[in-house]
């Protein structure tokens, strides 16, 4: 019987840990180019079961954003707590960053349960583990795409029209996502192991949003200014995106270029650190 | 087409006996790794070889039946065969397509429906949409789950689970079939279907086959391997004599047995004609059971039940004096007894052996001793029910 899966041959062995090298790089791009309809079935999957028991269905989307939207409308309204005027409408400044700070927070909580939620999954089918986390992101994503036509009616009731650039924000979250992927990898392991970090996770999201210029502007002076606008990538691109929208070009570009850099190395890192220590990781966890 | 799919050379796997050791060595392997310093191969405390040093290759057609008593490795041993844990020593190399019936249908979502279930689950196990397009109308045939397709499989029965999930899983055509066990539930008419597509699988694929049930490993097997504590003590082609290499595992003193009450068995043992103390005895050859026990002096002829159960610990068989006609005489309390099978007619396994007595009527259990003694059966086939009587056939 001619069979061309024969000819490919597995091996399992001791220390594969120290295995690879380049070659590596290249087997886990195949892998992961043979899964992407594991990946996009398994995406679908969260997502019909995520509504399957809802009534309110996608709505959930909106109703968050927009509690936070009217909370902070009414904080600076009252000046409450100062916060400088914006290039763009207020409202639109806010939805903007909330939408991308919450691609980033729901995409690494899912990233982070992944492992954790599989379940029997994990000790009983081999298939490869990274479809898991790549696929964990899909509904962030969705989410973020249902937000859009909100964004357009914030931007219709503030009477904006946004810069044509608006339409290139593709190209500023790819190397977010690689971003979420990259620690999502890591918090992945990590959470298979100690279920702490779950919710660790959760709370270090919350104060991440205060740290990240989401509800204000960057910060101008300050070792926190340089803390918020420097080290803390989401706020990079958060800040590319509004300028964007606003003039169609990027204010801190360094920045910027930095962030992305960041992202590349910890998604390359996070996914080969993935790729190695998974199987270790499942049969001790 | 006749170099082997599965090499497995020498391969060794230590787990540890407490979660709180395992996380520490874990860690300090997975730190030692990533320096690039291999682990050391030497047991540390509190660790122990799950598997110890197993070799074999398997080629297309052939069925390597894995046997062992609970804990000696198997599942531990068909976990590496599927690359879920890697090997602590030793290499591992498979060719061709993977296919494991462990565990059907542990992919599934509760909330999703048997239809939706089916393509999650085919692409976990590797197949591309237009593969279950395909094979989808086969799959539901043979789950046999018909208008419940399009329910959500929490609403489903446990067998309708299993049935779809293997429904699934032998639609895979592999080159390598790893099996576990998966046969334990579902209803007869299933179970005789899923035989029966395992059977036309392993004509065309390399079949590991774990099972605790020795007629089907009997039936299936070309070559086996026991496994105790780890450790291969039997390998080769002779089923038969793996099965009894299995048997031996098994401890089989017989119990003496303390109870107080209106009855109770001091002593059971087992001789052969010659007179001798045996726990072993041929299929078809003679048995003598010995008791000796003590029953209170008001019941003068009590009444003696001796069952056997399965390994399962069911009955199969049993006799009983009063059945047989014969009344023994209680003069003291102390009774001595005999009972001679002249003819076993079990089948070559392990049994349990149970003791009653009851008063004379019949009604009041004076003594119960559940499974005290253990009797092995020995043969030179292994049948598939616990009685295997000795016909005298002739052609008519």
């Amino acid at each position: 019987m001619p069979n061309p899966i024969e000819s490919r041959e597995v091996v399992y062995e001791a220390n594969m840990l120290l295995h690879g090298g380049v070659r590596l790089w290249g087997a886990m791009i195949r892998e992961l180019a043979e899964h992407r309809e594991l990946v996009w079935r398994l995406a679908v999957r969260d997502i019909l079961v995520r509504y399957k028991q809802s009534f309110l269905g996608i709505f959930w989307a909106f109703l968050t954003p927009l509690v936070l939207l009217a909370i902070f409308l009414w904080i600076k309204n009252n000046h409450i707590v100062p916060i400088r005027d914006t290039a763009i409408p207020y409202p639109a400044f806010l939805f903007l960053g909330q939408m991308t700070w919450l691609l980033f927070a729901q995409g690494i909580t899912a990233a982070t349960n992944s492992l954790a939620n599989a379940g029997s999954l994990l000790t009983k089918i081999n298939f490869p583990r990274e479809t898991l986390v790549f696929a964990s992101l899909g509904q962030s994503i969705l989410d973020f795409l249902i937000r859009i036509p909100l964004l357009l009616v914030i931007f219709w009731w503030q009477d904006f029209a946004p810069h044509p650039m608006i339409l290139a924000i593709p190209l500023l979250l790819l190397p977010l996502v690689l971003l979420m992927l990259g620690i999502g990898f890591f918090l992945a392991l990590l959470n298979a192991l100690f279920r702490d970090v779950g919710n660790l996770i959760g709370v270090a999201l919350n104060l991440g949003m205060f740290a990240t210029t989401v509800i204000y502007p960057p910060p101008r002076r300050g070792l926190a200014a340089f803390a918020i606008n420097h080290l803390n990538p989401v706020s990079a691109y958060i800040n590319a995106l509004r300028d964007w929208v606003s003039s169609g070009t990027v204010s801190d570009r360094p920045a910027l270029v930095s962030a992305i850099l960041l992202s590349l190395v910890l998604f390359l890192a996070g996914w080969r650190l993935f790729h190695l220590l998974e199987p270790k990781i499942a049969e001790r966890a | 087409m006749d170099r082997p799919l599965i090499i497995v050379d020498g391969i060794s796997k230590k787990f540890c006996r407490d979660m709180r050791s395992s996380m520490r060595y874990g860690i300090r392997d997975l730190a030692g790794a990533i320096l690039g310093r291999p682990p050391a191969p030497a047991l540390r405390p509190k660790e122990f070889w799950a598997i110890d040093n197993v070799s074999f290759t398997l080629k297309r057609g052939q069925c390597l039946g894995l046997i062992g008593p609970n804990g000696s490795g198997k599942s531990t041993l068909l976990k590496m065969l599927n690359g879920i844990i890697t090997p602590d020593l030793g290499t591992i190399r498979i060719r061709g397509k993977v296919g494991a019936l462990i565990e059907v249908g542990s992919g599934f979502h509760p909330l999703l429906t048997g239809r939706e279930n089916i393509y999650v689950n085919g692409a976990i196990l590797g197949f591309s949409k237009k593969e279950i397009d395909r094979k989808f109308d086969a799959i539901v045939e043979f789950a046999g789950i018909g208008d419940f397709i399009d329910t959500p499989v929490k609403h489903y029965s446990s067998g309708m689970y299993v049935r779809l999930g293997f429904a699934i899983a032998a639609q895979m055509e592999p080159d390598v079939l790893l099996i576990d066990e998966v046969l334990a539930v579902g209803d007869i008419g299933f179970k005789t279907k899923c035989y029966n597509a395992i059977n036309a699988l392993s004509k065309k694929t390399a079949v590991i086959f774990v099972s605790h049930s020795m007629p089907h490993i009997a039936r299936l097997c070309t070559q086996l391997i026991v496994l105790d504590h780890g450790k291969v003590i039997y390998q080769g082609d002779d089923v038969l004599r793996g099965i009894d290499r299995y048997h031996d595992c098994f401890d089989l003193a017989t119990g003496e047995v303390t109870v107080s009450g209106p009855a109770h068995i001091k002593r059971v043992w087992f001789s052969s004609p010659a007179g001798e103390d045996v726990d072993r005895v041929a299929h078809g050859s003679p048995l003598t059971i010995h008791l000796d026990l003590s029953v209170i002096p008001e019941h003068r002829h009590p009444i003696i039940g001796i069952s056997f159960l399965n390994r399962e610990l069911k009955g199969v068989a049993q006799c009983v004096s009063s059945f047989n006609h014969f009344i023994p005489e209680n003069r003291d309390g102390s009774l001595r007894l005999a009972a001679h099978i002249p003819n076993l007619p079990l089948n070559p396994d392990i049994y349990y052996v149970s003791f009653f007595v009851y008063d004379e009527h019949y009604g009041e259990l004076l003594a119960h001793h559940f499974a005290t003694a253990r009797l092995r059966v020995t043969g030179d086939f292994v049948g598939l029910t616990p009685i295997q009587f000795q016909a005298q056939w002739r052609q008519t």
